[in-house]
């Protein structure tokens, strides 16, 4: 305790040390704070709250990974080439007679095909109707011969539907494919 | 709760000057003790707790009347004898207390929470320092130039028979 000073001081302290020691506090005070505690909603920490709304992430994630089917990759045309010497001025989509390119469609509907025109007009190759075509798991491939000089259109389709046969006219097929409500892919090389 | 509750009704009762406040902070200390249980870390003692809780109420609870604009009710006056006294008698310790009571409810709300807590209830100013996180030694200083204060009111209320 602080020392006091004189008797005055020592009489102060005691007096504060008594200060109150009359009164009690009112009746019935502990029943009227056990029932406030009571009747209070308790009071929960809160990853309590944000525990429902975990769970239910989690299981929204396991209905998207495990539950819900993958969904289908979109149709794909990968071009691969062979490529020649490589001569200066070359553009990206400007080959050289001879090269050949390694046409890939994947993904998409169930049904896949490829479709390689010349100079629009004339069908060099319709995957995979034709015997060169290579069909494995969702991809269909085919390697083209760049033969000779002009336009080379390649054209990969998909649908979980039937695919048609080509008519052998770019445009015109295109067309068909476009009402037919097909997904394409179309690629157009210069070959020199 | 028991062992507690009248020790905490005493100093809210000081401190406030207001029977009914010191009545509802009284209730609102035990609640939020029962509430906060699960938090009590043990590192003080209970009655040191506890005593935080209180402190930290009345001073909020005196803070939100003064800013309502009241004033102390009359309640502790009732009943408590004229501190002046008849001249050439000394100051008996009835009206001390009159007196002390007065000039305990004339000091500034945290002032006079320290001179409760060292005097009235007993506190170190290590365990005072622990619930009000202030300095021991602020609270000591605090507490020492409150007394002649004290003294001083308590003289000019009683003729200066102290």
């Amino acid at each position: 305790m602080t020392a006091p000073v004189d008797r005055a001081g020592a009489r102060i302290e005691a007096a504060l040390s008594q200060l109150g020691a009359e009164h009690e506090p009112p009746p019935g005070w502990e029943n009227r704070v056990l029932a406030a505690v009571r009747d209070e909603p308790r009071h929960r920490p809160w990853w309590q709250f944000a525990a429902p709304a975990v769970v239910v992430a989690a299981a929204a994630v396991l209905l998207v990974v495990v539950v819900m089917p993958p969904r289908p990759r979109e149709l794909a045309l990968d071009l691969e080439f062979d490529r020649q010497p490589v001569t200066r001025g070359d553009q990206p989509d400007e080959r050289r007679v001879g090269e050949i390119v390694h046409a890939t469609a994947s993904g998409g509907g169930r049904n896949r095909a490829i479709w390689v025109y010349r100079n629009e007009l004339a069908l060099v190759i319709a995957c995979p109707r034709d015997p060169i075509c290579r069909v494995s798991g969702n991809a269909v491939s085919v390697d083209v011969v760049l033969g000779t000089v002009g336009e080379y259109k390649i054209l990969a389709l998909s649908s979980d539907a039937a695919l048609p046969e080509p008519r052998g006219n770019y445009d015109a097929d295109a067309a068909a494919a476009m009402r037919a409500d097909l997904t394409t892919k179309p690629h157009v090389l210069h070959v020199r | 709760m028991q062992r507690h509750g009248t020790a905490v009704y005493r100093y809210c009762r000081e401190a406030l000057r207001d029977t009914a406040m010191a009545e509802d902070v009284q209730q609102q200390v035990f609640i939020a003790a029962f509430k906060d249980l699960p938090r009590f870390s043990g590192r003080s003692s209970v009655r040191t707790w506890l005593f935080a809780i209180a402190r930290h109420r009345a001073l909020d609870a005196a803070k939100s009347r003064r800013r309502a604009g009241a004033h102390i009710d009359g309640d502790d006056a009732a009943g408590i004898p004229d501190p002046t006294p008849s001249p050439g008698d000394s100051l008996d310790d009835a009206r001390l207390h009159a007196a002390l009571i007065t000039c305990v409810g004339k000091l500034p709300p945290r002032v006079r929470s320290a001179v409760l807590l060292r005097f009235q209830q007993g506190f170190t100013f290590e365990e005072m320092a622990e619930m009000s996180q202030e300095k021991a030694g602020t609270l000591q200083a605090q507490v020492t130039r409150a007394l002649p204060v004290l003294r001083a009111c308590i003289e000019s209320q009683t003729g200066g028979m102290l």
